[in-house]
């Protein structure tokens, strides 16, 4: 858009939205309509404002023997006024509340209070009653909502989704989600006491997906600097879970994976996904002057590119020999 | 002969990026070869076929050129002209749009200066160079949880949220944190801009494994190996990112309203404070598209692209001031707060005009009248090679005429890909 | 009783909350509570910060019913000024209504406390133990700091032209019944016609709540921690008595994980701010600072840096940032640090910084409270006056 006429041609196009805007509403607004015809009508109107719209929207969500999907889409549309009024973040929480309603209309509650809280002067003091709402919804039938509430709260390091998340772990039929999911909302937290279960994980794991999570969260750990070690040395390991154990020991232990990562890439029996996060991290983290010197790794480095097929490995060995290159 | 041309009254690598915007420039002989007569020259493009691509005006006001012909004293006088980056062309590469200069008959090159027409871009087209550069320097600031990275992340916490957030500050304080996070990646590589997740539109590019990561099922975002993001880390956590959306990444865009709604949410008068409505939507919605840190204000910042997204947030409120004109901030359409903190009619400190804006104030200390965070990460504004503005202390005004429209000097540095405001 | 048995990181949780329960029926038992308060008890020895905040918050609120000792007001005090815990923040505020009589020295925490817990109020009940969801009701941290105010009475009246503030200028920030608990706070305090007589000095004037100055040359015996090897933010190791000697020091302990700004951070942030004022009282080359790290195995040479660069933090010979390479167990009890773990990670920690002497002896301790840079400098300067 760089000329006097591409301006004047997006200006139209603006007024254009405008009247369809306009014209939407008109459609919404009117109540003999189908509720398919006025929901599709709200995609038009991009966001209810005002006062006669947000009356009008408001009666629409409320109406409990009104379309769902009506019903959910005024919510939505209505989230620029939720985030500025505690009347209607009010009922949004009342309607996320409440297990009766249809679900589509609670996950919009969810949604829109979710994006609320960015209003901060506005939704702070609403905030004790939306982590009571979340708590509860940690227990509804409905698993998305289900996931969606624990996921929120786990963000914020609550006491009572951790204590439940645990007791899940413990007892699988207390659980509210997959041990793998469970962990890592835990790992939200470095101060949980989820150590020696991530480490037990690691040991006998549910899932691949799960053993890469626990080794990853592992990294926040040093008394796993040996285990990280021993699951990047075996070749036997999944290859997704060797390369989060590297990335771990790049935290934990810069010097020593130094060292691991020069290794690998020397090795001739090295995968290229490995050998593309040792290079990377040599490129990123190392001690650049001692690399400047290593006359026999940079031969190898530009080895690797030259004749590995893999598009990461030849990527990163360009980065690093362009890194070199740029501080001689 | 030789010529030698000085970019904005500086010699220096650092002052050679430019965008959009003019920039008083200046070009003078060195060598004559011992004439006395004038010597006539030509500026232009080296390469017309790749890469930025300048356009030059013999005065301010004076009409955009492809080429400019200058008449240089024999005594080495420099005689000044403007350059800017060609709208629609911007650099792919470092250094990749030069100035050649030629005597006017003939076609002898005199000299060259190489320059970049550095542009903030839409994450989803960037080449994979560009992406790479901006990766590297990415992780770099971040350097697995201690690098400068930190300072960002603590500035946008729940406890400095009212700093930012739900009332009219909320863009230019955002503009000022990612104008301030560039200016850090442009010190580690200055061929480096703040690319835009452009939101209401697909971005099958931007969420691969090889740029922002694509989650597993458990919603640990995955890079493939190699990618600089692999070693991402916040809050001594190294286990990367966490974000879940809840859209098809490949084929829709996020839960938001469009960009046209957007520039209509002024309203028929087109004022800021109708329009300062987008941070519901398109904004907080862009946000909670997706389960994970990105989805509160508490946590966003943990996720990378926090930054991508906000910077479309600025480039739609640049945008709506491109189109309505509102870079006057003696004009309440354009920010209504006009006072300081404290005046009649005045808002929260930190979202009036003349406020200077936490943490680059320094300020601390909660209660009234500070009313501010116990800490303020970071230290203040950091300069730049090629503007001179904002301060260091940068006030809440200052972040309005961006571009210079009003005032040259009141050049921010940065552009968007999609419109020049001085067309 | 539980109060005669020992307690330590086995005992479960459930124990200790019938203890507190047993104490809240018998009041003359209170003292129990309040050996469970120090943070480096074996209480807390392997718990996580969430099972930490847990016990203490249900401690701290049961001292409104069997009466708060002074022993337990810098804990109290502590939680208001620095907590961002609303549960423990509501322990604290209602806790301060177990005091024999109000007194105006907790306004200023009060308020404090009112600054920091409005982004992160909460939903919580101190009803029972380990509630679970759905609450059949609750209260807040801001609604039992309001709730104290009212109690306070007269003793507040120091207070009313914030609450006033609050009330009209800044009610936009609270719900309706928050405000409400504004609005009888006021009251409450308006229409109490007794007369306060201890004065609205603030606390930091009373160096008993915060500050201690050491008679004795040896806190604890054992371990001479001189040989603890020590590494700097440059990878420079050093042993303890090599660098804690010749001059007085100013130590500071922290460490970058911590998720509290108004802790670690601003700990770390005062250092580099009391740093500059060392150099404008012309006392750099006489005094040594340092900063010392809780997670000595996490907070390698380049986190320490980076953390204090970031802060301001001045760093020289004469100024450093350190972990224990060796013998933090010992560092720990020599200076019987305020602080425990899960593991490795720092599970619940206090404020505190040391003032030492030419000898690497204590000379003077700041803990819990926040302590004032001008304070600890004139601690600092009579200290080199002595000696």
């Amino acid at each position: 858009m760089n000329t006097p006429e591409d301006r004047r041609r997006y200006a139209e196009r603006i007024e254009r939205a405008a009247e369809e805007q306009r014209q939407g509403y008109r459609v919404f607004s009117d109540r003999s309509r189908p509720a398919e015809e006025r929901r599709t009508a709200l995609h038009r109107v991009a966001a209810l404002r005002g006062e006669d719209e947000v009356t009008e929207a408001v009666e629409v969500i409320l109406n409990r023997e009104g379309d769902p999907a009506l019903r959910a889409s005024a919510l939505r549309t209505l989230g620029i006024e939720v985030g500025k009024r505690q009347d209607l973040i009010d009922m949004a929480i009342g309607l996320l509340r409440n297990s009766t309603e249809p679900a589509v209309v609670r996950q919009a509650a969810l949604r829109v209070l979710q994006q609320s809280s960015f209003r901060a002067a506005t939704f702070n003091p609403k905030l004790p009653e939306y982590l009571d709402a979340l708590r509860t919804v940690i227990e509804d039938p409905d698993a998305s909502l289900r996931e969606q509430a624990l996921e929120i709260l786990a963000q914020r390091k609550d006491e009572y989704c951790q204590r439940r998340l645990l007791e899940g772990l413990k007892d699988p039929s207390q659980a509210l989600v997959s041990p793998g999911k469970a962990v890592q909302l835990l790992g939200y937290d470095v101060h949980a006491e989820h150590y020696p279960l991530l480490r037990d994980i690691v040991q006998n794991p549910p899932s691949p997906e799960a053993k890469e999570e626990a080794v990853r969260l592992l990294a926040s750990d040093p008394n796993s600097k040996e285990l990280l070690t021993r699951i990047v040395e075996n070749k036997e390991e999944y290859r997704r879970v060797r390369n989060a154990s590297a990335a771990a020991l790049q935290s934990l232990a810069p010097a020593e994976f130094e060292e691991q990562a020069k290794q690998i890439v020397y090795d001739p029996e090295e995968y290229d996904e490995l050998r593309a996060t040792a290079i990377n991290a040599l490129t990123l983290f190392a001690d650049q002057e001692a690399l400047d010197q290593d006359a026999e790794l940079t031969g190898r480095v530009e080895q690797l590119r030259e004749e590995s097929p893999s598009k990461e490995v030849e990527r990163t060995a360009d980065r690093f020999l362009r890194k070199q290159r740029r501080r001689r | 002969m030789r010529t030698e041309i000085t970019i904005d009254g500086a010699d220096t690598a650092g002052a050679n990026y430019i965008t959009w915007a003019p920039v008083r420039s200046s070009i003078r002989l060195v060598e004559a070869n011992g004439g006395a007569d004038p010597v006539e020259v030509l500026l232009r493009n080296q390469n017309t076929a790749d890469g930025g691509q300048i356009v030059f005006r013999d005065v301010i006001s004076g009409a955009e050129q492809d080429t400019l012909q200058v008449s240089l004293r024999a005594d080495g006088t420099p005689a000044d002209f403007f350059v800017a980056g060609k709208p629609g062309h911007p650099s792919v590469e470092d250094k990749d749009a030069t100035i050649e200069v030629v005597k006017a008959t003939g076609q002898d090159v005199l000299s060259t200066k190489a320059l970049m027409v550095r542009i903030r871009k839409n994450a989803d087209n960037l080449t994979e160079e560009e992406r790479d550069r901006f990766l590297s320097a990415f992780a770099e600031l971040n350097n697995q949880g201690m690098g400068r990275f930190r300072d960002f992340r603590d500035i946008h916490r729940d406890n400095t949220s009212l700093e930012a957030h739900g009332r009219a500050g909320f863009l230019p304080w955002h503009r000022a944190y990612e104008l301030d996070l560039e200016r850090e990646l442009q010190r580690i590589d200055p061929s480096v801009a703040l690319p835009y997740w452009k939101f209401d539109e697909p971005a099958p590019n931007l969420f691969t494994r090889a740029f922002i990561g694509v989650p597993n099922n458990l919603g640990r975002v995955q890079f493939d190996p190699g990618n600089p993001l692999e070693f991402w880390a916040t809050d001594g956590v190294v286990a990367g990112i966490e974000r879940s959306p809840f859209f098809d990444t490949d084929t829709s865009p996020a839960f938001v309203i469009s960009e046209v709604d957007t520039l209509l949410l002024g309203g028929p008068q087109n004022l800021y404070a109708g329009f300062l409505d987008m941070e519901g939507d398109p904004h907080g919605f862009a946000h909670t598209s997706f389960g994970g840190s990105i989805s509160q204000i508490d946590t966003a910042a943990k996720d990378p692209l926090f930054f991508l997204l906000h910077a479309n947030v600025d480039r739609l409120w640049a945008k709506w001031q491109w189109l309505i004109g509102r870079f006057d901030s003696a004009d309440p359409a354009t920010y209504p707060f006009l006072g300081g903190a404290g005046e009649a009619g005045a808002t929260r400190v930190g979202h009036n005009l003349k406020d200077t804006m936490w943490p680059w104030n320094q300020v601390t200390g909660s209660g009234p009248p500070n009313d501010r965070p116990t800490t303020a990460p970071g230290g203040n504004f950091p300069a730049s090679p090629t503007v001179g503005a904002p301060s260091l202390e940068p006030k809440v005004g200052d972040m309005i005429d961006y571009q210079g429209v009003i005032g040259l000097k009141n050049r921010l540095g940065f552009d968007y890909d999609d419109f020049s405001p001085l067309q | 009783m539980l109060a005669d048995q020992a307690i330590d990181k086995h005992t479960p949780e459930g124990s200790i909350a019938e203890l507190v329960d047993a104490v809240k029926q018998s009041p003359e038992h209170r003292d129990a509570l309040v050996r469970l308060l120090p943070e480096r008890i074996s209480l807390y020895e392997g718990r996580s910060a969430n099972a930490t905040v847990r016990m203490r918050g249900y401690i701290l609120a049961a001292f409104e019913q069997a009466g708060l000792p002074q022993a337990a007001l810098p804990y109290v005090l502590e939680e208001l000024e620095s907590g961002r815990d609303a549960y423990l923040t509501a322990g604290a505020a209602r806790a301060l209504r177990g005091l024999d009589t109000p007194t105006s020295r907790v306004v200023p925490f009060l308020l404090k406390a009112v600054e920091n817990i409005r982004y992160v109020d909460d939903a919580l009940t101190f009803e029972c133990y380990k509630p679970r969801w759905p609450l059949p009701n609750y209260t807040t941290a801001l609604t039992e700091i309001f709730r104290t105010f009212g109690w306070l009475g007269a003793h507040a009246k120091s207070a009313l032209p914030d609450l006033e503030t609050l009330r009209e200028e800044r009610h936009e920030e609270f719900s309706r019944p928050v405000r409400a608990e504004i609005g009888n706070a006021i009251d409450c305090i308006g229409s109490d016609e007794k007369a306060a007589h201890d004065c609205c000095s603030a606390v930091h004037a009373n160096p008993s709540l915060g500050v201690h100055k050491h008679l004795q040359k040896k806190l604890s015996k054992g371990v001479s921690i001189s040989d603890i090897e020590l590494e700097d933010q440059e990878g420079n190791t050093l042993a303890f008595g090599t660098f804690f000697s010749r001059k007085p020091s100013i130590v500071a302990f922290f460490y970058t994980r911590c998720d509290n700004p108004n802790k670690c951070s601003l700990t770390v942030t005062k250092l580099a701010r009391l740093q500059k004022a060392i150099v404008e009282e012309q006392l750099a080359g006489v005094l040594r600072t340092a900063a010392i790290t809780y997670d000595p195995e996490y907070d390698l040479p380049p986190r320490l840096k980076a953390y204090g660069e970031n802060r301001g933090v001045t760093l020289s010979d004469d100024n450093r940032m350190f972990r224990a390479r060796t013998g933090f167990r010992e560092l720990q009890e020599h200076f019987r640090l305020g602080v425990n773990f899960t593991g490795t990670i720092v599970n619940r920690h206090r404020i505190e910084l040391l003032i030492l002497d030419a000898q690497g002896e204590i000379a003077v301790t700041f803990t819990r409270l926040q302590w004032d840079i001008q304070e600890v400098l004139e601690q600092a300067k009579a200290l080199l006056k002595r000696t």
